[in-house]
């Protein structure tokens, strides 16, 4: 991990992000040597090729969902960043994208569909009734999705717009590339 | 059609903003869909709309708009006048709106009222779409319908207890954080 590096050598345009844990000494010099050589270890490799190719869950619960499907659209093109093969099958799927209010009746079955999903997994919780229960304080809905499972981006909006939920997922990658873990080794709850 | 009374369990009808509203006796409701179903060819169920009037016609509650003198809406610029709703009969009006889908197509509210507890027969016989409309208003209001073959609920989880669109129920959620609230 980098110890004392500039955010932006990090690829991370943003210091709203979790910092990554520091780490030895030693490794921040290989960092350096790496960077100044022109080297890269294996597990780089492997997160660049994750964040350049990450397939999102089709999980449109409510009119957040009619954002995410106007990224796919030509106007914002989620396809320039290779996420536009939505894949119905959780076994397939690396990103959830939970769009909507989540109903209490409609829990169960989210977090069934993210334990089907393989790790790595990352999730973004779209929208405010995803990030808090939005509008919505009632018997009905469940108040935030991080109640049942592990959020790596909150996009706040009602809906967000598709340059925002981008903006969330640019950042999620951006994450990634750095080396902040999917959010289900980070946080302890609903892992 | 010009005759309501005809139909069987008939109480009252009323006509208001060019609807027709014809209330029967809850236990002949049947029979009265199935009249109106073959003799005046209202083919088609729309809606099933139970609805709440615990507190009706007490201060506060819906009925009641403007000064505290009272305003008559109907009367534009009276102050002075208690516009007050009528009476209801009991806790519980189930209205089925219905259809008739022909060339000349006419709409009717048919309305039955019920207590708290009060089961209500079900008209599944004659238009199967009732099925889970009353499904919902057992669900939502707690209307027992007799004679449902598969009486459970519809929109909430099967164990969850209470129904929560009655006047009664709490609206419920969480205290937000950092507000008074917690």
């Amino acid at each position: 991990m980098a110890v004392g590096k500039p955010l932006r050598q990090l690829g991370l345009k943003s210091e709203r992000l979790l910092m990554p844990q520091k780490a030895s000494y030693f490794q921040a010099e290989v960092e350096n040597l790496e960077e100044k050589v022109g080297l890269t270890t294996l597990e780089k490799a492997i997160r660049w090729a994750q964040t350049k190719s990450m397939w999102p869950d089709t999980f449109g619960l409510a009119c957040c969902a009619i954002e995410m499907m106007s990224i796919v659209s030509s106007r914002y093109d989620i396809a320039r960043f290779g996420m536009e093969a939505f894949r119905s099958s959780p076994r397939q799927a690396d990103l959830l994208i939970v769009s909507g209010r989540v109903s209490h009746k409609m829990a169960a079955p989210l977090r069934q569909i993210y334990d089907q999903m393989l790790e790595p997994k990352w999730v973004i919780a779209m929208g405010a009734c995803a990030s808090s229960g939005g509008m919505f304080n009632n018997y009905a809905v469940l108040q935030s999705v991080d109640k049942i499972v592990a959020v790596d981006v909150y996009v706040p909006g009602c809906p967000p717009r598709p340059e925002q939920l981008m903006e969330g997922i640019i950042r999620l990658h951006e994450a990634i590339q750095a080396g902040v873990p999917p959010a289900y080794d980070l946080r302890s709850v609903a892992s | 059609m010009g005759a309501w009374e005809a139909v069987p369990g008939f109480v009252s009808v009323r006509e208001q903003h060019g609807e027709t509203t014809v209330v029967v006796e809850t236990e002949r409701l049947p029979e009265a869909a199935e009249y109106l179903r073959d003799e005046a060819h209202f083919n088609m169920l729309s809606d099933i709309a139970p609805t709440d009037y615990l507190g009706w016609g007490r201060a506060g509650v819906s009925g009641y708009i403007g000064t505290p003198g009272g305003r008559d809406l109907n009367a534009p610029m009276t102050q002075g006048y208690q516009a007050l709703p009528e009476a209801r009969p009991k806790r519980f009006s189930i209205s089925y709106h219905l259809l008739s889908v022909s060339t000349e197509p006419r709409r009717l509210r048919l309305q039955c009222w019920a207590d708290d507890g009060e089961p209500v027969p079900s008209v599944i016989g004659v238009w199967p779409t009732a099925d889970w409309h009353e499904r919902e208003a057992w669900d939502m209001m707690g209307i027992r319908i007799e004679g449902h073959p598969h009486l459970r609920r519809l929109l909430m989880e099967d164990d969850w207890e209470g129904h929560p669109l009655r006047k009664d129920y709490p609206i419920g959620g969480e205290p937000v954080r950092f507000s008074e609230e917690e």
